[in-house]
């Protein structure tokens, strides 16, 4: 059996629920999940690096106090988030975030891939989460964001969201000359077919907490590890 | 209940056998394996652009309806570019991968400098190239090292002089080059992982490209993903 622990960085208990029922429908019969939100001291949603910094800090005080008894995590905040590298040095198991999970997948499928996102800071965030994870921009379309902060996905009328969803993820086709979509937000995870019916069939979308649960998948069969070599040496912990 | 081909494009019955004998005990155990190889003339062993153009024209050709009937993915294990894949994703919607680009993948989520192995000198040199094509930045590259020989030079050497040379590249690109887990480019490679392992030490996950191919492609099908038909792979 293998044991995926899903963290969730920020504190809020619903986005965790929501990529849970995300996941029931395409996960292996060998592989079980396990979910974990960040404890009530971390921030309600990750809007910025200071958010991504403070939220590591809280989960991996708790997972030292509550040693975690998984094969892998998977870190459900579409965002170069810190926590990721966080794990990687500390453990030996495989630890990915959704953003990687989805881009390499979407690489798998199509040329070109462009995200759909939040807020307007995302932009420049998730193109620097792009080049971090050693992908070039000649396979990057860029990233459209919609204004909206997480919160405001399921906090906002459904209509408005939905409305502005399927506007950016045509402007990333359309425009950006993007083949394939990733949804660029844990909060994001149940709007596949909202994006899917903007952009038609021809173009995937990828959902980044099923690519996370495809990929590490994939590692834990191979029996890989993380590297302890090179930049995710053990640290004390 | 994922089922997938896996392409042998080169001629080579006996490395499909050696696939066909060994796979099935690694993969997922909802995953099912069908198995295919290029048909003569062939080549037997796919190094050159023209080798890799000609063999990928023929196996294309091949893959009439009855051979993908029941398929959900493919895999085309051949560790050298070849426009295969690309025909593959252009001409189906089911996904389709080739082994390079799903190795680099796989070590680039548990590493940061991914270190190539391959055969011989000239793969070397297109490797580069085909990394790039997928996206993949240079720098996440530690380096391609190989034996520096020819496919005929290869064929005469000594067995055990050629693996205690590629086990000797596989070293120097963790301490020259810095590489933080290795992939290995091809059957030949494959066949000698446990040498590899044991002189690169145990910090270093090493990665085969068709079971890496096979469980991405596993994932891909689990989540009803399948190839883009916009841009680049629009039907031809």
């Amino acid at each position: 059996m293998v044991r995926i622990l899903i963290i969730n960085p920020n504190s809020t208990g619903e986005m965790t629920n929501n990529v849970k029922k995300v996941l029931a429908s395409c996960t292996p019969p060998n592989v079980e999940l396990h979910f974990l939100t960040c404890p009530p001291e971390g921030p309600a949603a990750i809007e910025s690096m200071y958010d991504g910094i403070i939220s590591t800090s809280v989960v991996m005080k708790y997972l030292k106090c509550h040693p975690p008894q998984c094969d892998a995590f998977l870190i459900a905040c579409y965002s170069d988030h810190p926590l990721v590298s966080a794990l990687r040095e500390a453990y030996r198991k495989p630890c990915l975030g959704i953003m990687q999970a989805s881009i390499f997948m979407a690489l798998s499928v199509g040329r070109k891939v462009a995200i759909v996102t939040t807020t307007n800071r995302y932009g420049p965030l998730l193109t620097a989460g792009v080049r971090a994870m050693g992908i070039s921009d000649s396979v990057f379309g860029g990233v459209v964001s919609t204004g909206l902060t997480p919160l405001e996905l399921e906090s906002k009328p459904h209509t408005e969201v939905d409305a502005l969803v399927q506007q950016s993820s045509r402007k990333a086709t359309q425009e950006m000359g993007a083949d394939v979509i990733c949804l660029g937000c844990a909060g994001m995870a149940h709007m596949l077919d909202v994006v899917q019916q903007a952009v038609g069939p021809d173009i995937p979308v990828v959902e980044g907490a099923k690519a996370g649960v495809g990929m590490l998948t994939c590692l834990v069969q191979m029996n890989l590890f993380t590297s302890k070599a090179g930049a995710y040496q053990a640290i004390q912990f | 209940m994922p089922t997938i081909l896996i392409i042998n494009p080169n001629s080579s019955r006996f490395i499909t056998d050696s696939l066909q004998e060994k796979l099935p005990k690694l993969v997922a155990p909802d995953v099912q394996l069908r198995f295919f190889t290029c048909p003569a003339p062939g080549a037997a062993v796919i190094d050159s652009i023209t080798e890799a153009t000609l063999t990928a024209a023929l196996v294309f050709q091949s893959l009439i309806p009855q051979v993908l009937e029941g398929i959900d993915a493919v895999v085309v294990a051949c560790y050298s570019p070849t426009p295969l894949v690309d025909m593959i994703r252009e001409s189906y919607q089911l996904p389709c991968m080739g082994i390079v680009q799903a190795s680099v993948l796989a070590a680039l989520t548990v590493g940061q400098k991914v270190g190539i192995l391959t055969s011989t000198y000239r793969s070397e040199c297109l490797l580069y190239e085909l990394l790039q094509s997928f996206g993949i930045q240079r720098s996440r590259i530690a380096a391609i090292a190989s034996t520096g020989r020819t496919v005929l030079q290869l064929s005469n050497m000594d067995p055990k002089e050629r693996k205690t040379l590629l086990v000797q590249r596989a070293q120097e690109l963790v301490r020259i080059h810095g590489a933080d887990s290795i992939c290995l480019g091809g059957a030949a490679l494959a066949a000698i992982r446990d040498s590899i392992q044991e002189a690169v030490g145990p910090e270093i996950p090493i990665i085969d490209g068709v079971h890496a191919a096979i469980e991405q492609l596993s994932g891909l099908v689990r989540q009803k993903l399948t190839t883009s038909k916009s841009g680049i792979y629009q039907y031809p």
